[in-house]
């Protein structure tokens, strides 16, 4: 009886303490447990016996304790050890029912058999309903008051995308998911109930098996490469769950460093494989990608400008390509005429007659664009005995981009995460993890050596393929490795303006390699029975190690070459030492208490040099390879430490109400010296099972009900070094790249415009939820629904002062905004029938934020450019697109010049919001036995995107839109005009019946017809002129992010034919459709962002094109 | 074993506990940058300052809008008119003359003054009159006195234009004072610590802001105290490293922004043209005047290198190997040159007419002796210049410099604005004539009706200092000085 009792023990313990409830460990204290309970059962003798073995479905493992109970009756028995059973029935017939928590009910109708085999699936709805919490401890979900996604590691893995997060896209409701482009280890940028923080990161706090883990995306700008996020260096294979603290309370205990929520990630640990001690997993995923859009661009007129062609114009607004003569074009190739020799041995001399009607559109585009793959391959060990486990994994991944050339991602990670139980008080627990990451990139964004700067303005009718050669000058002396551009097609410049993509892509080198090492060390003391101590020091650290090689005859620093080497390293020192007391108040009341503290240091390095002015026509790694003036070093560093105390206090009534409290105490050395030295971060929640209740307690319509509330508190910290007035070297620029630094004279300093503040505290957000979470029909049907609101106070950021007072700002708490949503979450089994079962999981959300106060500043710059920005605006959702408008009377209409045309309106204003009214995921799974089909639909709706390269494209003459031809009759020709005031008579052809054909478009902007052409388009009309507001679409979404068909064979006989456990065969297809409304327009995906995962939103200029995938994968498990 | 365990672990934490204030303390102090420097290492940064703000993105607008250049791609095809400015356009410059030139230039004269260097307090000064003159200029009423006391002032109040001039009066006077003193003036970019140099700069700039105000008595003194030989002229010193010594117009032109700007049928260009290349026949050359190699230094002719027609020539020894073009390294900020015109017209002014063709032929010599900045491409291409004396039948009626005005008065007072305007291409003075003698030689207008007789307050200023005059004056509303 002394066994049974501890059993008992220790099942309440499960049930109802805070720590350490799982399905596993569950299952081994009933192998020791049952044995006894079977022992002290007398058995009624019957006239006829049934006998049978229940196993797992999941890995056929023998299944113990699973209760067996003759249908309709209270008799039954429950499995021995090895998960066999022994039953008597009166009669022939009946039915068993066989349950076990966390598995699904199943019931077997019982026939005239004598031997009953049942294997049981696991509870998806149940299973999840083990969460962990912030300091990484596992619990009961039904005692928690606050809402949570949970996400299994597999749901990540199977999304066909590289990155854990990536992975996430559009499976929880609240959690916005994007990732900034298609390039090879792009980062994504995660938001959790809105973003409530204006100019602090909003990316939210990652904790890998209870140590925070830096997800830094370094140097996301509106030019340069795709930047990797630091989350990318973890393998998706080794992760167990992804578990989403959203509201403020859960997150609570990580105080001024979780205002952005809480993703708490668990690796897998070593478990003892079907029938072995351990097993071996062997999985290779084969992927290939494609370019999901393009941007639709106009063939019909070639290079140059107002109708004549021109070999060195920038525009596409010369002759119209189908009234050439056709064949080859006129050129100068007498002796002595200059001339471009290509590698490839083709000569071009000085064009004087375009004749030629060719258009490169299509080999321009296979010249840069290819299937982009990867092969990924992962190999796992796992095992366990009685007082150890360990887990082992090692992957590869090898990517090769969409772009051709130096575009690639390689990433190999090892990971080792054991268990010893030392003695029955003290278990050690150590998981490691290395990554290493090896990368290529290439140039985006608005940067004239970027890729789509210059691939999307090059003329159809201008053959980009020989992009590198050697130009003879009139004298014929050579000049080797010159670049060929459509602005200089002899190469007879060092400068070729813009870069040919052929350029871009093999001769600019971008490589980045980086090495990550994450590792902690758990030490669990068990002193008593009630308490149990923790010591959890752990670290992460990374380096990276970033170029960027511009050789000469690059369209940066003029053609004369230049080159930035960086090596950038953080390291985070995290120690959590707590204490976990369960108590006993009364028979009713249950309680957990939680005391501990928390060291945490950061440090950061960017050290590098810019070299530029290259002495040898060698794209060299070499600092050397330029003069000591043309040399630029460059070091930053950081440490911020941050230490506290922390307490939780969990206290149940039976299982109908628990009530959680947590209090953490900080300080950070980043607050200000003139403020107030620890703030104090208080959460509280409250959970009410009511299903619990006498009369619903046995419900067969209701299988659970809860209601909750919460409320917690969070921080942001400020950034280091904000708290003094700095010196800094001084350096003068200005908005259209030109600068000036006394470093180029004698050295000198100023001092810095940004203003030193003692008083610096960090952000706060207060958040207040309410929820309930309702399952029913034996957990057939659940609903979760969760209203928030929070309002964030004392927000950073660097507040505009008027420069008049000899600074331009300073870094204070000086914004507020707040959030308010609600998230439905929605799983149900709509169809079981026999082995088939379809399952829908859907979700919905929708947030509403707005920025209440900005401390007088009107508006404030996040991200983009001069003419368009994403910025916070007093009373507008955070991120809003700000920028030139059109000029409008008090009655909102346009007023127009004397030719009819709008004018720009003097100020600036809101354009346009990002921010979507409502997103959603549907996602739908089908099995029939060994078969999975699972379709994942994400929708976006309502943000709003500047589509910047279309307005760029438009000064260009590269839109199909600009391409248009209007024929007007005589009348109309001499009356309608274009923004100089001109008659379509002056500038379009003369039929020679009367009427008028030009280049452009008629449009009415309430003053009479008016016609656009380029004069327009290359002025208030295009993107280049000041109106941003007549490129902001609709940047709303719905696509079919994900579908995947999986069959897995792990029948009986295919185990004993082959020794195996199972083989899982995947096919996944990524962003199979995309349905956006401004598709024509946008010419990427919209899911797209310049400017990566940092604050402003909604801008697209040349962004590298996003992807489409198609994956095919495999895995053996031994 | 139980026992020892746990109370081994309750006494780590309690260390634990009290260890948390010392863990975070002294960390306050910035490892990447220092929290002070010397005067004498800030000055040189005050010029850096100072020389970029006269050099940057406001002289490409003015010099846009006034015919010296064109706006030929990009943005720059509607900010080539005032039609596609707006008031962010101003953001940049407005931040780095009062946080870069004046609040720093204060700065550095409480430095100096606490090490007793009266002298590099007094180049302080003279720095800061030299960036708050041009902005009075350009903008009309703008914070002075209240400028740079943010515990005092965090919202500067605008004042009257006329008492900025009047006070920039007395602070150059003080400079003057100043230099008298002791001290030395360190790292000197511009004079190399020459007292007589900064002394004749603070009479220039006294000089140029008693013509902006119109008082051409007190100007014709200060400018013949002032810089009146090569030797004293100021020229910002760039050199070539890009990203910190380029001049600013190089940079933009060729390695930032090629082709956003070049002089395709430019006003100045055609003025200067002896070629004639544009069709436009404007060229001022005549019988007494050859323009060939000032034409040559200030634009390109018809190379189009990234722009059609012609270009500023930005062409320079170190990228190019060519001479230096006038945007291609050194830039003027102020020369012998335009004290000498101050002169002239400060007596046409006077209806002294034989004193203002005195004057005005001096300065005609000064052009021959190695004035103007053309000589070095004149003598490495033989480009011919020319600059007789003209005598007073040569403004008369049909005269070689009468362009139809109905006394030799006006046609003096036209030639020496022509002359001013095309000796100074891409300077902001030059806007300032523009719109003081409201567009006297007949730059043709681009945009609309009339020239614009300002700059926009900036957007940034707009936004947080609620003392920004208001209504907000548009491009139409002259400042005070020239209403």
């Amino acid at each position: 009886m002394n066994g049974f009792l501890s059993f008992d023990l220790t099942f309440c313990d499960c049930r109802d303490g805070v720590i350490n409830l799982n399905l596993k460990r569950m299952r081994k204290f009933l192998q020791t447990s049952f044995l006894l309970l079977l022992i002290s059962l007398s058995v009624a003798a019957q006239e006829r016996s049934v006998s049978g073995r229940v196993t797992s479905t999941e890995d056929g493992s023998a299944l113990p304790g699973v209760n067996v109970v003759i249908k309709g009756t209270t008799n039954g028995t429950v499995t021995d050890s090895e998960g066999n059973y022994r039953l008597n029935l009166p009669t022939s017939g009946g039915a068993l029912v066989f349950s076990f928590i966390g598995l699904q009910t199943t019931e077997v109708i019982v026939g005239d058999r004598a031997v009953v085999d049942v294997s049981l699936a696991l509870d998806v709805t149940q299973l999840s309903e083990v969460v962990v919490t912030a300091l990484g401890i596992e619990s009961d979900v039904t005692k928690l008051g606050s809402a949570t996604s949970k996400i299994g590691g597999s749901s990540a893995k199977e999304s066909g995308e590289t990155g854990v997060i990536q992975g996430l896209a559009g499976k929880a409701s609240g959690v916005l998911v994007q990732k900034t482009a298609g390039d090879p280890g792009a980062g994504a940028y995660i938001q959790i109930r809105g973003q409530s923080t204006i100019t602090s990161s909003v990316q939210p706090l990652i904790v890998v098996d209870g140590v925070p883990m830096f997800n830094t995306t370094a140097g996301s700008n509106v030019g340069g490469v795709i930047e990797q996020s630091r989350m990318n260096d973890l393998n998706p294979n080794d992760i167990e769950s992804v578990q989403i603290l959203k509201g403020a309370s859960a997150a609570a205990l990580w105080g001024s460093r979780a205002a952005n929520g809480v993703m708490v990630i668990t690796t897998k640990k070593g478990k003892k494989g079907v029938g072995k001690k351990f097993s071996v997993v062997y999985g290779a995923t084969y992927s290939v990608d494609k370019i999901s859009y393009k941007h639709d661009l106009q063939t019909k007129f070639g290079q140059g400008s107002n109708g004549i062609y021109s070999p060195v114009n920038a525009n596409a607004y010369g002759d119209k390509i189908e009234d050439r003569s056709g064949g080859a074009d006129g050129v100068v190739n007498t002796p002595g005429a200059p001339y471009f020799e290509s590698i490839s041995g083709k000569k071009y001399y000085e064009i004087t007659a375009k004749n030629d009607r060719s258009n490169f559109e299509q080999s321009n585009f296979d010249q840069v664009f290819q299937d982009g793959h990867f092969l990924e391959q992962n190999i796992s060990l796992s095992g366990a005995s009685d007082n150890s486990s360990i887990f082992a994994s090692f992957s590869n991944l090898d990517q090769e981009g969409i772009i051709v050339g130096n575009s690639d991602y390689k990433r190999s990670t090892f990971r080792i995460n054991g268990s010893n139980k030392l003695s029955d008080q003290v278990n050690l627990k150590t998981n490691f993890s290395y990554a290493k990451v090896k990368s290529n990139r290439i140039q985006q964004g608005s940067n004239t050596a970027g890729l789509y700067l210059g691939f999307l303005r090059t003329p159809s009718d201008f053959d980009n393929r020989d992009y590198k050669g050697t130009y003879y000058n009139a004298a014929g002396i050579p000049a080797f490795n010159r670049q060929r551009s459509y602005r200089r097609y002899l190469g007879n410049s060092l400068n070729p303006i813009y870069n040919n993509p052929g350029w871009t892509v093999n001769e600019q080198k971008n490589p980045t390699e980086v090495d990550r090492f994450l590792g902690n060390l758990e030490l669990e003391v068990k002193p008593t029975s009630w308490l149990t101590l923790i010591a959890r020091p752990g670290v992460d650290f990374y380096e990276d190690r970033r170029q960027s090689i511009f050789p000469i005859g690059s369209a940066a620093n003029s053609g004369n070459g230049t080159a930035t080497e960086q090596y950038l390293s953080e390291r985070q020192f995290n120690m959590d030492m707590f204490g976990i007391a369960n108590f006993k108040l009364t028979d009713h009341i249950l309680g957990t208490g939680v005391l501990g503290a928390n060291f945490n240091e950061r440090t950061q390095h960017n050290d590098g040099f810019t070299y530029q002015n290259f002495i040898l026509d060698l794209p060299i790694s070499n600092a050397a390879n330029a003069t000591n003036e043309n040399t630029f070093p460059f070091d930053f560093e950081s440490v911020q430490r941050t230490s506290a105390g922390y307490g939780t206090l969990n206290l149940g009534y039976d299982e109908l109400l628990y009530l959680n409290a947590t209090l953490r105490v900080e300080n950070a050395s980043t607050f200000g010296s003139g403020a107030q030295s620890t703030f104090a971060y208080p959460s509280v929640d409250v959970a009410f099972n009511f299903n619990q209740l006498g009369a619903l307690k046995n419900s067969r319509v209701l299988s659970a009900g809860k209601l909750r509330a919460a409320y917690g508190e969070v921080g942001i910290q400020p950034i280091p070094y904000s708290t003094l007035d700095d010196y800094v070297v001084a350096v003068y620029a200005e908005g259209w790249g030109p600068a000036v630094s006394a470093a180029g004279y004698s050295g000198s300093y100023g001092r810095s415009v940004i203003k030193g503040n003692r008083s610096l505290e960090p952000e706060r957000k207060k958040e207040i939820e309410f929820g309930t979470d309702l399952s029913f029909f034996e957990n057939r049907l659940s609903l979760n629904a969760t209203y928030y609101t929070n309002e964030t106070t004392g927000a950073l950021f660097n507040v505009a002062i008027a420069p008049t007072t000899g600074y331009a700002n300073t870094y204070g708490n000086a914004a507020s905004l707040e959030n308010k949503g609600i998230e439905l979450d929605l799983n149900a089994t709509v169809l079981k029938l026999g082995d088939f079962t379809w399952d829908i999981n859907a979700n919905v959300s929708q947030n509403r934020n707005k920025v209440t106060s900005l401390s007088g500043t009107e508006s404030l710059f996040l991200a983009g450019f001069t003419g368009t920005s994403s910025r916070a605006v007093v009373g507008q959702p955070v991120g809003v697109l700000w920028g030139g408008r059109w000029d409008r009377d008090a009655a909102g209409k346009l007023i127009l010049d004397e030719n009819g045309f709008p004018t720009q309106a003097l100020d600036e204003g809101i354009l346009g919001d990002p921010n979507p009214d409502w997103r959603g995921g549907l996602g739908s799974t089908f099995r029939y036995k060994g078969f999975r089909l699972y379709a994942l639909f994400e929708t976006f709706q309502g943000g709003d995107i500047w589509a910047g390269t279309h307005g760029a494209l438009y000064n260009f003459g590269r839109t199909q839109q600009s391409a248009n031809e209007v024929t007007l009759s005589a009348a109309e020709a001499a009356t309608i005009v274009n923004a100089t005031g001109a008659p379509v008579t002056s500038f379009g052809t003369d039929n020679g019946n009367g009427t008028y054909t030009f280049r452009g478009n008629i449009a009415d902007f309430g003053g009479g017809k008016v016609a656009l052409n380029q004069a327009w388009y290359q002025g208030l009309g295009g993107g280049f002129g000041p109106v941003g507001e007549q490129f902001i679409v609709d940047g709303s979404w719905t696509r079919l992010r994900e579908l995947t068909l999986g069959y897995t064979l792990n029948g009986e006989a295919f185990r004993s034919a082959t020794k195996l456990t199972a083989i899982d065969f995947t096919l996944t297809g990524r962003n199979l459709a995309i349905w956006a409304p401004s598709k024509d327009i946008i010419g990427v995906d919209p899911e797209t962002n310049l400017t990566g995962p940092t604050n402003g939103r909604g801008l697209e200029y040349f962004n590298n094109p996003g992807t489409q995938s198609f994956l095919f994968s495999v895995q053996i498990t031994y | 074993m139980k026992k020892i365990f746990k109370y081994l672990l309750l006494a780590l934490l309690a260390w634990n506990m009290s260890a948390c204030e010392s863990f975070i303390d002294d960390m306050e102090v910035d490892p990447n940058n220092p929290g002070d420097a010397t005067a004498a290492r800030m000055i040189e940064g005050v010029m850096v300052a100072d020389m970029f703000v006269h050099t940057g993105d406001l002289n490409r607008l003015a010099g846009m809008w006034m015919g010296y250049f064109t706006g030929a791609d990009r943005q720059y095809l509607t900010l080539d008119t005032w039609g596609g400015s707006v008031a962010a356009d101003y953001n940049n410059t407005w931040g780095n003359i009062y946080t870069g030139v004046i609040a720093q230039a204060r700065i550095v004269q409480e430095k100096a003054s606490t090490e007793n260097n009266l002298r590099l307090r007094g180049v302080a000064k003279i720095l800061e009159a030299h960036a708050l003159g041009t902005t009075a200029q350009l903008w009309g009423d703008v914070p002075n006195t209240e400028a740079n006391n943010i515990d005092e002032f965090p919202n500067p109040a605008y004042e009257s234009q006329a008492s900025v001039y009047a006070s920039l009066q007395t602070l150059l006077n003080s400079a003057l004072a100043d230099l008298a003193g002791v001290g030395s003036i360190p790292n000197d970019i511009f004079y190399g610590g020459s007292v007589a140099n900064w002394s004749a700069f603070a009479h220039s700039l006294k000089a140029r802001y008693f013509v902006h105000t119109g008082d051409f008595a007190n100007a014709e003194t200060e400018a013949a105290l002032g810089i009146t030989t090569l030797s004293e002229e100021l020229w910002a010193p760039f050199g070539s490293t890009f990203g910190a010594t380029f001049n600013p117009y190089y940079d933009f032109m060729v390695y930032n922004r090629p082709g956003y700007m070049g002089a395709d049928n430019a006003y100045a260009a055609e003025l200067l043209d002896p070629y004639d290349l544009s069709g436009s026949g404007r060229s001022r050359s005549n019988a007494k005047t050859n323009e060939e190699a000032r034409f040559n230094w200030n634009y390109l002719p018809y190379y189009e290198i990234y722009a059609s027609g012609y270009e500023p020539n930005y062409l320079n020894d170190f990228d190019w190997a060519e001479p230096n073009g006038k945007f291609g390294l050194e830039f003027p900020l102020y020369t012998a040159g335009e004290s000498l015109l101050i002169i002239a017209e400060a007596r046409i002014r006077a209806n002294d007419v034989a004193g203002a063709i005195a004057a005005y032929n001096n300065y005609r010599t000064y052009l021959v002796n190695g004035g103007g900045g053309f000589h070095d491409i004149s003598s490495a291409y033989d480009y011919a210049f020319q600059y007789d004396p003209y005598v007073l039948a040569d403004f008369q009626a049909g005269g070689m410099v009468n362009h139809g005005q109905a006394s030799a008065a006006e046609a003096i007072l036209f030639e020496i604005m022509e002359e001013r305007y095309v000796s100074m291409v891409g300077e902001l003075e030059a806007f300032s004539d523009w719109r003081r003698t409201n567009n006297l030689i007949g730059v043709p207008v681009k945009f609309g009706t009339s020239i614009p007789e300002r700059f926009l307050y900036p957007q940034v200023e707009i936004n947080t200092n609620p003392n920004v005059p208001s209504p907000l004056p548009d491009f139409s509303t002259p400042t005070p000085v020239n209403q």
